[in-house]
């Protein structure tokens, strides 16, 4: 299942999956922040696209949790100039209010791979999230 | 305070700042389309924020301002002063609520009427329907109203339903169990019936969650009929229709029963349709993930088909078989993995996602492509649609619908479904799919993260304040502590008699000095903020006051760009905020008498910062009436402020000063906004609080100019050290004008005061015994002189007799605490290096 429950005595160490959170609210951010970091995951973020493709290019998430709407580099764009890395090939998932994704197409034409709802349930965004990072066995 | 509340809060009362701002440019520049964008922005993020937290009125009237920004930026409306003033009510009223919200920790249910009516107000604009608001509309047809919509009118039932009692639907569902959503509206006339609606409501049979609202939003306590039921009850139950038919069969009428789809019961986040998830078995995953797993899978396909720029098209292409991947894993599937991997090598090679959209399309089917996409893709006959047909007949037309997260997978009837697919199929994106790329275009232009990195130099760190206030009492305790080292240089020379060390000691004060003083450049440079943070209420509220009195003026900000401590600019912004009123109220003529009198109709107030050595200056200047110095005269004579004597003989530019008096309004009748007497002399007060001057120019019929100076920051304080009667006290340095001897026969007993001439000038002088009471004569030293401290106050001069002069010293001033704070003489206390206390001695009270 989750491949951090093996942190343990004398287990190997497993490096904390990282995740990347992108939104320019800083309470939505804080909030999805509490949601992963409770359930194990090295979360970092970033106030706009600028910012979060810096971060990325220094050292490749995970996975990548963005939002749409944002000052200097919106979440499209970041996707789309990430998806232009090699080493950027994470799953991302788009996340915004529900009045935005009536384009969802070009979120999923930027490179998006996944997208949520806000205000996005603890439960439902940690089942995406494992899913994605194939934490999920049967 | 729950962390999250308070970092909405900080970000709001951010966000409602920008907005007010924003607004006032808007009103100079109504097209700006970047401004509007951002308006826009700042609206939506704040809307999304306070989604998190249960304050509906909030999310209420940000939901509406959004819906006016969107028309606004799409341009369906434009730009108008109503407009701008409804949106600021409404922020007004957001600021309101966060107020309550960090005072008591909720929102007073007394809000919602009015919050209502602010959303409404806003709403009003929008002339056609927005997007979102459009699709509520679309929403299975809401003549229906089966589903009571929550307030905020778009809030499916189930989504309002806690998660718990969703999942334990769900899975009374999977039972066989039937799902009803039971909406019940007793006659408001039902307690005269004999009727009990709580108690039939309670009773109901298989009920899982029951909620009870009111219908409209509640009067206010004097016109509340209590008599009558104003309430309605929502209820999930998971029991036979027959049973509820029985269960209200008195109450028919008033009763709305609505069944869910026996098969998908709560709502899946996405679109994969009943033998997709058959296909896939994705009844191996817990069920708490099926719901992602099916809307994930159903995301990669839309991916999939989607055209995408070449530029990214492989990163794009891995992404999505990495994810597939992980699907696979979920649901066990081995097999699926290298056929994955081929399926990518061929996407890749073709630079497009169709090898992989294939494979898909092999596992999940492609039964919902056939309706749209038979003309542009070829695949579509691929794989026959697995035969579940009785339910994907229902779901199928549902899948894939962009406006996912709103069509409700429950199905309600059939014409329900029909609309909704109608309704999604005009605003179907016409995307299509499987473009191919071709290799040239993706060689060329540059990789992107090159450029970025260029882009990515400034970088800004928000830090609390607490945290620089903590340096800058640490940097304090530093200058104190490095004061010591010259005493203990004295003490090693003069009491232990080992001159070489002392001199040591000193040279290493000197170094330690050195980078103590760097340190504290430093952390006051990370103090100091712009004006431009205390000029920022200022367009908003020269335009709402001027507005309000029927004048015109427009309002010139200069030098925002300068810095001051953050202690100084915020004690600005009050004393500020008073002249500007006064300005405002007093200064400016009505349009019609400035034309009378030939001046420009609309007045200018200019407010003016600049930085001169270790001040910041800053000037309001108005072309208004100017104070008139014999009116000020005549009323400070009224309000006896000053008496007979000093009307004959004050000068004209002694009397415009004395607005600054205490209870001084020269205001014919007290208006709304100043003339109670007050205004000017909370301006002196705060100004002088942080050691700042004031000064007034006016020229009748021209207008007035205040100019304030402040100094840089007040952390450090140079105080200079006088001696009397054995005890040291310290006096600031900016009132130290000189120290001087003056021999006891210059003295002169002038009827009460002593007095001496100094540089063919009378200066009193006061002992400085007296003024703290000491019974000690002043001593005067072998020649006979006594020692003599100049200072000064707007008031004029004085000469402070003291025993002797000591050093001049940097200190942190310390308010004083508790018990001592009424004590007027002093204006603080600071540490001396060999850990004494050091009174500040407050000078202007000895005038």
């Amino acid at each position: 299942m989750n491949q951090n429950s093996t942190i343990g005595m004398g287990a190997p160490e497993v490096r904390l999956k990282r995740i990347l959170i992108v939104d320019d609210a800083a309470t939505v951010r804080m909030y999805h922040r509490q949601i992963l970091e409770k359930a194990g995951y090295a979360v970092e973020v970033a106030i706009n696209g600028i910012e979060a493709l810096e971060k990325a290019l220094q050292e490749p998430f995970d996975l990548y949790m963005v939002d749409v709407n944002m000052p200097k580099l919106d979440g499209m764009g970041f996707l789309r100039r990430l998806r232009m890395e090699d080493i950027l090939q994470s799953p991302a998932i788009m996340v915004s209010t529900e009045a935005e994704f009536n384009d969802a197409s070009s979120a999923f034409a930027s490179g998006a791979n996944d997208y949520l709802v806000k205000p996005v349930k603890p439960q439902q965004l940690l089942a995406h999230v494992r899913l994605l990072l194939g934490e999920v066995d049967a | 305070m729950n962390p999250l509340l308070k970092e909405f809060l900080a970000e709001s009362r951010d966000a409602l700042e920008s907005i007010g701002i924003i607004l006032m440019r808007m009103e100079k520049t109504p097209d700006d389309a970047q401004l509007v964008e951002e308006l826009f922005r700042i609206v939506h993020t704040l809307k999304g924020s306070s989604g998190l937290f249960q304050f509906p009125e909030m999310t209420r009237v940000l939901h509406a301002g959004e819906d006016l920004m969107s028309v606004l930026r799409q341009r369906e409306i434009s730009f108008t002063q109503l407009l701008a003033d409804q949106l600021l009510d409404a922020m007004d009223f957001v600021a309101l609520l966060c107020d309550e919200v960090e005072s008591c920790g909720q929102v007073a249910a007394t809000h919602s009427e009015q919050s209502v009516l602010l959303a409404e107000r806003l709403r009003s604009w929008i002339v056609k329907p927005l997007t979102d608001s459009a699709t509520n509309t679309d929403r299975p047809t809401a003549s229906e109203s089966v589903f009571a919509l929550d307030d905020l009118g778009e809030v499916h039932p189930l989504d309002s339903v806690p998660e718990a009692i969703r999942s334990l639907a769900e899975g009374r569902a999977k039972e066989g169990v039937q799902l009803h959503w039971v909406r019940y509206v007793p006659d408001s006339e039902c307690f005269f019936h004999g009727e009990d609606p709580l108690h039939l409501a309670r009773q109901t049979p298989g009920i899982l969650y029951g909620r009870i609202l009111a219908r409209e939003p509640w009067p206010n306590l004097v016109s509340l009929d209590a008599f009558r039921c104003v309430l309605e009850y929502q209820m999930l139950v998971a029991t036979d229709l027959s049973l509820l038919v029985e269960h209200f069969r008195y109450v028919t009428e008033q009763v709305r029963v609505t069944s869910f789809d026996p098969f998908f019961p709560c709502r899946p986040s996405n679109d994969l349709g009943i033998s997709e998830i058959h296909a896939w078995q994705v009844n191996r995953i817990p069920r708490h993930e099926q719901n992602a797993f099916c809307a994930i899978l159903s995301a990669q396909r839309r991916a999939l088909r989607v055209e995408s720029e070449p530029k990214g098209c492989e990163g794009r292409l891995r992404a999505i078989a990495l994810v597939l991947q992980h699907c696979a894993k979920a649901i066990g599937d081995e097999s699926a993995k290298p056929k994955i991997q081929q399926a990518l090598d061929a996407a890749l090679v073709l630079q497009s996602g169709k090898p992989l959209l294939d494979l898909l399309h092999e596992w999940v089917g492609d039964q919902d492509l056939t309706s749209e996409e038979s003309e542009s893709s070829p695949e579509s006959s691929v794989s026959p649609a697995p035969d579940d047909s009785s339910v994907s007949g229902i779901l199928e037309p549902l899948l894939d619908s962009p406006d996912d997260t709103k069509s409700p997978v429950l199905s309600i009837s059939d014409t329900q479904v029909e609309s909704t697919i109608s309704g999604l199929d005009s605003s179907f994106p016409s995307d299509h799919p499987e473009g191919t790329f071709s290799k040239s275009t993706r060689e060329e232009g540059p990789k992107f993260g090159r450029r970025a990195d260029d882009h990515l130099v400034s970088k800004t760190l928000k830090v609390d304040q607490e945290k620089i206030d903590r340096l800058m009492n640490l940097i304090g305790e530093m200058v104190v502590a490095k004061n010591a080292l010259p005493y203990l240089a004295k003490r090693a020379e003069d009491h232990f008699g080992v001159r070489e060390l002392s001199r040591e000691i000193k040279a290493q004060h000197a170094s330690i000095n050195r980078i103590a003083e760097e340190m504290q450049d430093a952390i006051m440079q990370v103090r100091m903020m712009p004006v431009s943070v205390a000029f920022q209420r200022f367009p908003r509220l020269v335009r709402d006051v001027s507005r309000q009195l029927g004048k015109n003026v427009n309002l010139i900000l200069e030098g925002e760009e300068t810095e001051a401590d953050k202690n100084i600019v915020e004690s600005l912004s009050d004393p500020l905020i008073h002249m500007v009123r006064n300005s405002l109220d007093h200064g400016f003529e009505t349009p019609e008498i400035r034309r009378a009198l030939g001046k420009p109709p609309t007045g200018t107030l200019t407010i003016r910062a600049s930085q001169e050595a270790d001040h910041v200056l800053i000037e309001i200047q108005d072309d208004g009436k100017g104070i008139d110095p014999s009116l000020v005269k005549r009323k400070a004579f009224e309000k006896g402020i000053i008496d007979q004597a000093q009307l004959e003989r004050i000068s004209d530019r002694e009397a415009i000063h004395l607005v600054f008096a205490a209870g001084f309004s020269t205001a014919e009748t007290v208006s709304d906004l100043s003339g109670r007497g007050v205004g000017m002399d909370v301006v002196r007060n705060a100004v002088e609080k942080v050691h700042g001057t004031l000064a007034l120019e006016s020229v009748v019929g021209k207008g007035t100019l205040v100019r304030i100076t402040l100094p840089l920051s007040m952390a450090v304080t140079k105080v200079m050290i006088i001696e009397t009667d054995g005890q040291i006290f310290g006096i600031p340095m900016d009132v130290v004008w000189e120290t001087v001897r003056v021999a006891r026969d210059d003295i002169h007993q002038v009827q009460h005061q002593q007095a001496t001439i100094l540089r063919g000038k009378v200066l009193a002088l006061k002992p400085l015994n007296g003024f703290l009471n000491l019974d000690a004569p002043p001593k005067p030293n072998q020649d006979d002189q006594f020692a003599v401290l100049v200072v000064r106050s707007e008031n004029g001069s004085l000469g402070l007799i003291v025993d002797n002069f000591r050093e001049t010293l940097d200190v942190i001033q310390k308010p004083l605490g508790s018990v001592l704070t009424g004590l007027n003489s002093y204006s603080g206390s600071a540490l001396m290096g060999n850990g004494s206390v050091l009174m500040i001695l407050n000078v202007r009270e000895m005038f």
